[in-house]
């Protein structure tokens, strides 16, 4: 095994790869907060570099700065809590990337806090708003949709943001 | 197809439990894959909080009003949610009722088969003296917390999960009916306050 040879530092590193072939060293400790990666660790298989296919570069920095903050010891629940608020200060397309590879890597604490804060994006909007801000296109006919909002009508009542931000 | 819309469905669910039940069905009509999403959504969240309910619609102009109002303004809130959720037959998994001190006219709570209700939580209800828990289901309640400090009576009957009370609920029970087992309420779930 290649760890064999390591210095006792190298010997707790892993090299994550992303899609784009760029490879991140960091330390097993912080690496396996991902699920997919522990399991990967503990069925051997970490001795070389591990691939992330479907990670891109960009989103792997901040997976990364996510678990590396969510590992740190030198940070409070308050400082954690500000980073996260700050996190997902980002563009909607970045979000559902991070939220993705969160997915596939099975990290639980980031993937919800990619959820809620996608679910805060679609708060308080109209269906019309929601479907600008994540380029959704209604497949439905008009008739349809009226059906579909007959069905819950109580869920079309009341004021609403129409507003993009 | 958008970023959004190719996402597995269990996430896209993942997304709409962190929503009011309200935006969460309006999702319904975004498109079908929504549609379905929303279809086949098991389980909602009641989630009230009486604080944020007041900061959103007591405006200072009615606020000498407010004791006398406020009552019939909340049961009538909190009941609209759990009129649709029943009319959507949803499954609740997680019921959190947070009140404010002002809560004075909540005396008497009912939880009737809560089906697939996994969480409770009853808190700040200061002058609750009266609660019934029943649970006709076979999914197990799993964390039940109720802070009740003036609490005197309280009726569990088939909830199978931890009760969990704060320490002060004791001070003045005076009743504590306790039965495992099934019986049936043909009147289906229902919320009484």
């Amino acid at each position: 095994m290649a760890e064999a040879a390591s210095s006792t530092i190298e010997k707790n590193n892993l090299t994550l790869k992303s899609s784009y072939g760029d490879e991140f060293v960091l330390e097993e400790s912080i690496a396996i907060q991902s699920v997919t990666i522990k399991n990967m660790v503990e069925d051997g298989c970490s001795s070389s570099v591990i691939p992330l296919s479907k990670v891109d570069t960009g989103t792997l920095i901040k997976v990364i700065e996510y678990m590396k903050m969510h590992s740190s010891t030198s940070s409070n629940e308050e400082e954690i809590q500000n980073f996260d608020k700050e996190f997902v200060r980002i563009s909607i397309k970045t979000i559902l990337n991070i939220l993705e590879a969160a997915n596939f890597l099975d990290i639980r604490s980031l993937l919800d806090l990619c959820a809620e804060a996608v679910a805060n994006r679609i708060k308080n909007k109209t269906p019309e708003v929601v479907r600008k801000i994540f380029n959704i296109t209604s497949d439905f006919t008009p008739e349809e949709e009226a059906e579909i909002r007959n069905e819950t009508p109580w869920a079309f009542e009341g004021d609403l943001d129409h507003s993009l931000d | 197809m958008d970023q959004i819309s190719q996402l597995p469905d269990p996430i896209l669910q993942h997304i709409l439990f962190f929503l009011p039940a309200k935006d969460a069905a309006q999702t319904s009509v975004l498109s079908r894959t929504w549609l379905n999403v929303w279809n086949l959504l098991p389980i909602l969240t009641f989630d009230f909080d009486e604080n944020a309910f007041i900061q959103k619609h007591l405006s200072a102009a009615i606020e000498e009003q407010k004791q006398a109002d406020e009552g019939d303004a909340f049961l009538n809130h909190i009941d609209s949610p759990l009129t649709n959720l029943r009319i959507q037959k949803a499954i609740i998994q997680k019921f959190r009722l947070s009140l404010n001190f002002s809560a004075t006219t909540v005396e008497d709570l009912s939880l009737v088969e809560c089906r697939g209700v996994k969480d409770i939580l009853i808190s700040n209800l200061p002058n609750l003296l009266k609660l019934t828990l029943h649970q006709e289901d076979d999914i197990a309640n799993e964390n039940i917390l109720i802070q009740a400090v003036n609490l005197q009576s309280l009726n569990y009957r088939g909830c199978n999960g931890e009760l969990k009370f704060d320490v002060a609920s004791f001070k003045f029970m005076k009743e504590f009916e306790h039965n495992i087992g099934a019986d049936y309420q043909p009147n289906g779930r229902k919320f009484c306050f």
